[in-house]
């Protein structure tokens, strides 16, 4: 049954049982119309016949895999929020999947909850997406806020002050790091030198190298401010910094920074995890380090520390 | 699968049980002409489907299937078809 009226939402499975139970549960669905693809390029195929307000995908199917029709789809359609399916338990295709634009993966066999909380991700990934696009701030506003970003100049040298810039800049924060479909998870890992350059970052959403770097220096602009002018937690033996509602942590090494963005409680697994990850990167580089001069090509593989570091935490979060 | 009533439950392992073995049926019939890859595709696609429908002695066939594709057994493969079959016709 189709209905030109409602929602549309594609989903792509080469295995007819996965297809034949969706279609089952979208039965208890009239609000949504479930079109289904048997492969990659019927899904492609199917795209481009009308509009869709999220697709689910299989990862592994033969000729074309889910991955790279997520690439594909991403590339056409952006602002498309996409939900992973795989019975593949190895996280490295669920950190793949992010990379290329993916609002989410599910592990197969898809359950009528796990994929109608899917479908409420995606309503409110698109309501965030509406909000932000009628108030979006533009790159540059963003670095002179960088430049500038200083206790005295923005006026919050009191504890707790606020001031309309502040607002602006959590927006903005919120804006390029948080992944409204990925809540109470990690989104993001920055490794940064102590001067705030980006050694290596993970992300769940698309940030780019440009705005890496910038954040990078955001980050520890806002560090050294939050220490000095506004509470942050002393409890812990991270520095963790709440902005509206995410949070950033911060473990420091003797030469190097890792913060953490993420929504939700971090528990203390995760934290040692933190730490042990930062630590094992400085043991790793530490003769780089100690001479660093900001050239990244003499550091090793300082991501794989990211991605294991994501994976357990994530995995752990599942 | 939590969600459905009975009459949905009992309808949805139906039409997966005439569907699979429909499948097995042309796979049995070309066995030794199908390439190795389909056959594991095959199993890991009932390894995966047969616990979303209730059949968990699909999914550890499907498993074996699987991994004996991996290794290019065939002989293997065909026991453990023979084994999905009979499994299969005893659920219609």
């Amino acid at each position: 049954m189709s209905d030109e009226k409602l929602p549309n939402i594609l989903a792509v499975d080469d295995d007819f049982a996965v297809r034949m139970a969706m279609d089952f549960m979208f039965k208890k669905w009239p609000e949504y119309n479930l079109i289904l693809a048997e492969d990659p390029n019927d899904a492609l195929t199917k795209l481009d016949e009308r509009e869709y307000m999220m697709m689910f995908s299989d990862i592994n199917m033969p000729v074309m895999s889910g991955l790279d029709l997520l690439k594909i789809v991403k590339e056409k359609k952006p602002d498309l929020p996409v939900v992973m399916l795989t019975s593949e338990t190895d996280i490295q295709n669920s950190i793949t999947a992010f990379r290329y634009g993916a609002m989410d993966y599910l592990l197969k066999p898809p359950t009528i909850a796990t994929v109608r909380g899917a479908i409420e991700k995606a309503v409110e990934y698109l309501e965030e997406m509406a909000s932000q696009q009628s108030g979006a701030i533009d790159m540059d506003d963003f670095k002179d806020m960088v430049e500038n970003f200083s206790p005295e100049k923005m006026g919050l040298k009191d504890s707790g002050s606020k001031s309309t810039e502040f607002s602006k800049l959590v927006n903005i924060l919120q804006e390029k790091l948080i992944h409204p479909g990925k809540i109470g998870r990690i989104h993001n890992l920055f490794l940064l030198s102590k001067s705030g350059i980006v050694i290596a970052n993970l992300s769940a959403n698309n940030v780019d190298q440009t705005d890496a770097d910038i954040l990078g220096g955001m980050f520890t602009a806002v560090k050294d401010f939050m220490e000095d002018a506004v509470s942050a937690s002393t409890t812990s033996s991270l520095n963790d910094i709440q902005f509206g509602n995410f949070h950033v942590k911060f473990a420091s090494g003797a030469y190097s920074e890792l913060a953490v963005v993420y929504t939700g409680i971090l528990n203390q697994e995760a934290e040692d995890a933190i730490m042990d990850t930062l630590i094992a990167f400085e043991f790793e580089n530490m003769k780089v380090l100690e001479k660093w001069d900001g050239d990244l090509s003499k550091m090793g593989n300082s991501s794989k520390f990211l991605e294991e570091l994501f994976a357990g935490i994530d995995k752990e979060k599942s | 699968m939590d969600g459905f009533d009975d009459e949905e439950w009992a309808e949805m392992q139906e039409m997966y049980v005439n569907h699979t073995s429909k499948e097995l049926t042309k796979i049995q019939e070309n066995i030794d002409n199908i390439e190795i890859d389909s056959l594991r595709t095959f199993g890991h696609n009932i390894k995966g489907s047969g616990g979303m429908y209730g059949f968990g002695e699909v999914t550890t066939l499907g498993t074996e299937i699987e991994a004996s594709a991996k290794t290019n057994d065939r002989d293997k493969i065909k026991l453990l078809l023979e084994e999905l079959s009979v499994f299969l016709k005893s659920k219609i």
